[in-house]
Parts: C-alpha cells; sequence; structure tokens
C-alpha cells in the first residue's frame, strides 16, 4: 500500500508522457517501432548536419561475418564504411561530458537487419569527479580519480530515433589505457525495439594491437555461429585531431533471440544465447591474443529465498499446474 | 477496465488482444513512468525506463507465477529497468547532473503553473528532484513503487541498512528543503 508520501507523489504533476504510452502498446502488439518527432529541447536535439566522409584520414577497422542462423541478420552492417568529420549529435551533449576538443565520426552502419543507422564518434572530455561512489557495491564505480582530468571517449549513437537513451550503446571514456587486448564488459537486450532481428548486443574494449574480432554464439541446437561484429577505433591519428589522449578499440555483436526461456526480469537474468558467447581477439597476423565468455554475465547464485521460491514451482508444476512458468522453470538448472 | 490481475490471468490462457494489452498499459503506466521520472529527472530517458519495464513485463505475463499479486512484481521490474540506466549514470560524477535536474524542476515548475496548481505534492515533487540521485532512488522505490528495503536493497545490489541510511537522509534533507521554502516564502 502507498504511503501518504508516495500519494503526494503520485499525484504531483509530471511532463506528459501519452505518446509513448500509445507507442508501447503498438509496440506490444506487434507494429514496427515508430520514429518519433525529435521534442528535445534545442540544446539536445540532433543537428542535421550530415558526416562528409573522410575516410582515408580516418581508421577503422571493422569485421563483419554474414552468417548467423536462419535469415541473415547482418544485412546492413555491412555497410559500415561512412566516416564523417563531426557527430549528427554532439556526444558531449548528451553524455554530460564536456568535449575538450572536437568529435569526429569514426564509423556508420545500419543496425543489422534494420534500416536504423548508427554512428560511433570520437572525442576527448574533460571530467571533474566529485569523489563520491553514487552507487556503492552496484555496477561500476564512481572512480575518484582526483582532479580534472581528459578522458578519451568513444561514443555510439542512433541518429533519427528520438528516444534514443535505452538503446544508447556504449559510451566509454576511460581515463587510463586499456592494458588488456579484450574486455568483453556490457550486454544489452532491448534491441527488439529496433525492429530488427537482432535481440542482444554484447560489446567491450579493445587494446591497440587487436585487428580482428570473431563472435559466436550457440543457438538453440547447440550450433555455434558467428555473430556479426563492429570494431570502431580511436587510434592515434583521431586521438591527434581530438585531443584524446589514450588511444583504444571498441566492439559490439549482434545476437538474435532463439526463443530460449528466459525469466521475468524480476530478477536479472541473463538470456542463454548471451551466456554462450565466445569472443576472440586476434593481431594484424592473425595471432589470437586473447578470448573471453558470456559467462561472465551469469548473475550470482541464487539466493536461499529463490531456491525455496524455484522448488515451490517445480513440485507445483510436477502436480500438473498449467503455467508458462513451468518452462521457465524446467530449464532452469 | 479490466484488473491487472485478470490481464495476467488471461495472458496465461492466450497471446493477449488489443484490448488486454491497453488495459495492461493504461493501468500501469503512470506508476512506471513517474518513478522513472523522478529517479532520472529526465522525461525522455523516463519514457525509455517504463518503456523498457512495460515490454518486458507483457513479454514475462504469461509466464507470470499467479500466486503473486502483480504490483510488486510490476515494480521490481521497473526498479530494474531504472538499475540499468543508474549504473550506466553511476560511470558519471553526480555533479553533472545538475543541469538536467534544474531543467527538469523547472519543467516541473512551469507544469504545475500552467495547470494553475502548486500543490504540496508539486512541491515535494520539485523537492524531491532536488535531492541527489542516491536519494532520489531509493525514495521513488520505497514510496511510490512501494517496495520494502530488502527488496530495495536486492534490486541496488547495496546493503539493506545503506538504503535505510539513504532513505533517513534522503528524507531529512527532504524535509529540511520543504521548511526552507516555508520558511521563504513567510
Amino acid at each position: 500500500m502507498t504511503d501518504a508520501l508516495g500519494e503526494k507523489l503520485r499525484d504531483a504533476a509530471v511532463p506528459e508522457s501519452e505518446g509513448r504510452r500509445e507507442e508501447v502498446i503498438r509496440l506490444a502488439l506487434g507494429a514496427p517501432p515508430r520514429r518519433l518527432a525529435p521534442e528535445r529541447p534545442p540544446s539536445r536535439r540532433w543537428s542535421l548536419r550530415a558526416p562528409i566522409a573522410i575516410a582515408a584520414a580516418l581508421v577503422l577497422i571493422m569485421a563483419v561475418t554474414l552468417t548467423p542462423p536462419g535469415r541473415a541478420i547482418a544485412d546492413g552492417i555491412a555497410h559500415l564504411v561512412g566516416i564523417g568529420d563531426e557527430p549528427t549529435l554532439d556526444p558531449s551533449k548528451d553524455q554530460d561530458l564536456k568535449a575538450s576538443g572536437r568529435a569526429v565520426v569514426v564509423a556508420t552502419g545500419t543496425i543489422p537487419g534494420t534500416d536504423q543507422s548508427i554512428e560511433f564518434s570520437a572525442y576527448a572530455s574533460t571530467d571533474a569527479p566529485t569523489g563520491e561512489n553514487l552507487q556503492p557495491g552496484s555496477g561500476p564505480p564512481v572512480y575518484d580519480l582526483g582532479p580534472t582530468r581528459t578522458l578519451s571517449c568513444l561514443n555510439a549513437d542512433l541518429p533519427g530515433l528520438e528516444s534514443q537513451k535505452q538503446v544508447e550503446f556504449e559510451s566509454l571514456c576511460i581515463d587510463h589505457p586499456v592494458d588488456r587486448p579484450l574486455d568483453l564488459n556490457s550486454s544489452t537486450d532491448n534491441l527488439d525495439r529496433l525492429g530488427g532481428e537482432a535481440r542482444f548486443r554484447v560489446g567491450g574494449t579493445l587494446s591497440d594491437e587487436v585487428a580482428k574480432v570473431e563472435v559466436t554464439y550457440e543457438d538453440r541446437s547447440g550450433q555455434r555461429v558467428a555473430a556479426p561484429v563492429i570494431v570502431a577505433r580511436l587510434d592515434e591519428s583521431i586521438a591527434e585531431e581530438t585531443g584524446a589522449p589514450l588511444t583504444f578499440g571498441l566492439f559490439q555483436a549482434y545476437l538474435p533471440d532463439d526463443g530460449s526461456p528466459t525469466n521475468s526480469g524480476v530478477v536479472n537474468s541473463v538470456h542463454p544465447v548471451v551466456i554462450s558467447v565466445e569472443v576472440k581477439a586476434f593481431d594484424a597476423e592473425g595471432n589470437e591474443l586473447a578470448s573471453e565468455s558470456g559467462r561472465k554475465f551469469l548473475p550470482p547464485p541464487p539466493t536461499a529465498d529463490e531456491i525455496r521460491n524455484a522448488r515451490l514451482l517445480r513440485r507445483e508444476c510436477a502436480r500438473g499446474w498449467e503455467s508458462g512458468i513451468c518452462d521457465v522453470v524446467a530449464a532452469e538448472p | 477496465m479490466a484488473s491487472a490481475d485478470l490481464i495476467a490471468a488471461a495472458a496465461q490462457t492466450a497471446p493477449l488482444d488489443e484490448r488486454g494489452v491497453r488495459d495492461f498499459v493504461e493501468a500501469h503506466w503512470d506508476l512506471v513512468y513517474r518513478s522513472a521520472y523522478f529517479i532520472c529527472a529526465d522525461r525522455w530517458v523516463a519514457e525509455d525506463i517504463a518503456q523498457e519495464a512495460m515490454l518486458k513485463a507483457l513479454r514475462a505475463l504469461p509466464t507470470l507465477d499467479r500466486s503473486r499479486p502483480i504490483s510488486p512484481w510490476l515494480s521490481t521490474i521497473a526498479a530494474n529497468a531504472a538499475k540499468d540506466w543508474l549504473r550506466m549514470r553511476a560511470r558519471r560524477p553526480e555533479e553533472t547532473l545538475g543541469e538536467q535536474v534544474a531543467d527538469a524542476r523547472k519543467s516541473g515548475e512551469d507544469l504545475a503553473e500552467d495547470l494553475g496548481r502548486n500543490t504540496l505534492s508539486d512541491e515535494l515533487a520539485a523537492g524531491l528532484l532536488e535531492l541527489k540521485l542516491g536519494f532520489r532512488s531509493v525514495i521513488v522505490m520505497r514510496h511510490l513503487l512501494d517496495l520494502s528495503v530488502p527488496e530495495i536493497a536486492d534490486v541496488l545490489d547495496i546493503e539493506p541498512t545503506t538504503v535505510r541510511t539513504r532513505l533517513h537522509r534522503g528524507l531529512s534533507q527532504l524535509r529540511t528543503m520543504l521548511e526552507q521554502k516555508e520558511a521563504n516564502h513567510d
């Protein structure tokens, strides 16, 4: 039961959101996502400046594989060849990090299976940390790194998609060199709203010596298949152009939903496809430098309460309870 | 409009039709969106969080354990969706939120003015938006989403004592803020 404070907050004026509510109903009924007209205040709006191709001046390393199961989901990603000089959206405006130099586009392309463009940009940023960890024990900590520092940033945006925040991809700023060749460190599961077949994305950072990344996953039949991969890089020439002090790379791979059962989202869950991911990083000579597994995304062991609840559900299912949750319970180890 | 529990029961029998989906979304959208808005102080992010939570909930309805009440279940999904944003946010300093929060507060004040109102609810909301993110999020989860302290601790992956501390400090600051505003008015 909501208390008095909750009642007051329920009654407080908040900006209207009927448009999005209707969009959610549309999406839930299987309609394709609609590009909503930009409504942000001017300082956050997309600028319409088109990227100008200066491919020769910038280096983009891109690895694309085109053999996912069933229908190819990598159609668009092969077009990742356009490189511009200035992002459609100033990344520092949206990332709350002040650009200390100019931002440049290092890669553009299309989300697999959709016509949604994606734009990678690099920039340097200055940042004055508060020294406070806003979420102690939860997720990445806020690093107390002393006085104002200059960060090296790679950012991915979805030009034209107004509601981009939840599918805003990697927006990674570093203040110390990437020393590991490969660090698989992000997983997102909301790509379905873009309307393509790619449902999940995994990604991470790369050190400079990595020239190629391969990502495979296990489909429902147990076959290991390759996923489309993008590698965008903040290299020395871009570092010079942007004033970014450090160089590094960023990769993203796109995975379909293979229909494996997953839970309701009440408990943090990881889809079996994501867990099955294997990533390998190679140097320019084709030597394997490092590998990582999606198993690192596995949640911590279940609590006593969760185990007790699962046992209760299993017992009910064994007694003939007809519920979809029985499929989930049966699939869990 | 059918009750949420009835909709959940229907969803376990057959895919929801348009009416069922509409009823479910309309019944729960405001709370989920409102909670996300007070946590992140950004209308567009709040819409994204609410959308993510609602779609996740609709996908999960067919597998919902019907022995559990639906509201806490949905609140937890909403809180988890907000947590994803908090995690992303955690990489960035609180100070950078200043402009965004100021925008949100101004937007709330403008909205209240447009509606010809300046109620205690609006004062509370404006005060809440001025609190630090860590305080705001636990207050919203506790008082608006009606999650228990252990549930919030679970969602945020922090100790229950930390949740209690943040609740206490956040509410104290909120009270002080409102008292000062009251005094200034006088």
